[in-house]
């Protein structure tokens, strides 16, 4: 039997019956069946729609709380470095305000030279490949400075001034002087006041003119110079009585070229000069006397060998 | 800078006047290596030689003016040993 009822009261038995306040036969009774079929697809449906809704929610906040947690897991992460870099900036500012780091260090290329004026007044002139370090802020206090490689000083009077070599040290008050310390050549002239030269072998006192030298770690020797100043700073090198080697080392420093001197023998002493300002000049003056020929090998290298 | 150039150009004709200009040389019997030094002083050169060229060798030169070139063929006829001038101040010294 079909029943037969106002829209109004369908929505209104619906409303109640999805709301749990009909049970199922109570809304069967007030709905003809074919209805009654069809409204429990619908719930049917809606409730599977709502299981279906439900996971959505719940893996999407799962998502979230992860997202949420992974960004909790970085956050500190980044916080530490910035934390670290901060306090390390903090510690090397406050180290260079506590400790007072003065040390200054010049350094010289191929050929390059440079004058330095100290803050006593004093005047260092460094040749080309040669480094200097000293404390700045004690230089009034101890006028001391380490050298590797040659530099002539223009000393003004003082207390003492001194320069440390990996060869020596030399000491002086108020003077001009020379020094040419490499890794086994050590080489002092004073060309002005009192110079003094202590190595781990001897002390020794120059007076003007008078020339210290010690190669490869042989006796020490004192000889005298009629120059009045280093040749370098001018614009020359001069060597007097030098084995070749050096001479060729200092060529690759002041033209910033290397040597292939396999077959040159390492017993040809030199005296002799070049100039700062032409390579060709430079090799003729050197080579040209010793009988050595030199060709271009490839850019900036040349090799030696003598003339047949 | 302008100073500097003043100063090179009035140097220049003195370097080479050095040079050409006959000075008053002697030597009685001296080491070559020492006549050399002395020649350098003098006519503002430089020599470049191996120091085996010149043991043993001995210099007298009588009192007399001579130019640079002159006085270097008087030693090239003493030493037996060749003197070749470049770049206007360095003498390259040879067998």
């Amino acid at each position: 039997m079909k029943k037969e009822y106002l829209n109004s009261d369908l929505d209104s038995f619906l409303a109640k019956w999805l709301e749990g306040e009909l049970t199922d036969q109570e809304f069967k009774n007030l709905v003809n069946e074919d209805d009654y079929n069809a409204f429990l697809k619908i719930r049917h449906g809606l409730h599977v729609r709502n299981l279906l809704d439900r996971p959505t929610d719940a893996t999407f906040s799962k998502i979230q709380d992860k997202i949420q947690s992974k960004k909790d897991k970085v956050r500190p992460l980044y916080s530490n470095w910035a934390i670290g870099i901060a306090a390390s900036i903090a510690l090397l500012f406050g180290l260079f305000m506590f400790l007072d780091i003065g040390e200054i260090i010049i350094e010289t290329g191929f050929g390059e030279s440079k004058t330095i004026a100290l803050l006593d007044g004093s005047e260092v002139i460094l040749n080309s490949k040669t480094k200097i370090i000293y404390d700045e802020d004690n230089w009034i206090k101890e006028r001391k400075l380490y050298l590797d490689g040659e530099a002539y000083f223009r000393v003004t009077k003082g207390e003492g001034f001194v320069v440390i070599t990996n060869n020596g040290t030399v000491s002086v008050l108020g003077t001009q002087f020379n020094v040419n310390s490499t890794t086994d050549f050590f080489d002092v002239v004073c060309f002005e006041g009192k110079v003094g030269v202590k190595t781990l072998q001897s002390d020794h006192v120059l007076y003007p003119t008078d020339t210290f030298r010690k190669i490869n770690g042989n006796n020490s020797e004192v000889s005298k110079t009629l120059d009045k100043m280093p040749a370098w700073v001018n614009g020359e090198s001069t060597f007097k009585s030098v084995p070749l080697r050096y001479v060729i080392k200092a060529l690759e420093e002041q033209y910033q070229i290397e040597f292939d001197d396999k077959s040159i023998s390492d017993s040809d002493i030199f005296t002799g000069s070049f100039p700062h300002d032409s390579l060709n000049v430079a090799l003729k003056t050197v080579f040209e006397t010793l009988n050595i020929k030199y060709t271009e090998k490839e850019k900036r290298n040349i090799k030696l060998r003598y003339k047949e | 800078m302008r100073l500097i150039y003043v100063l090179v150009l009035m140097l220049l004709p003195i370097l080479a006047f050095s040079q050409e200009e006959a000075f008053y040389i002697e030597f009685k019997d001296v080491d070559l290596n020492e006549a050399i030094g002395e020649i350098e002083d003098i006519y503002n050169v430089l020599f470049s030689y191996k120091d085996d060229y010149l043991i043993g060798k001995k210099v007298t030169f009588i009192r007399k003016k001579r130019t640079l070139e002159e006085t270097l063929h008087e030693l090239e006829s003493i030493s037996k040993l060749f003197y070749e001038v470049i770049y206007k101040r360095y003498i390259i010294v040879s067998l």
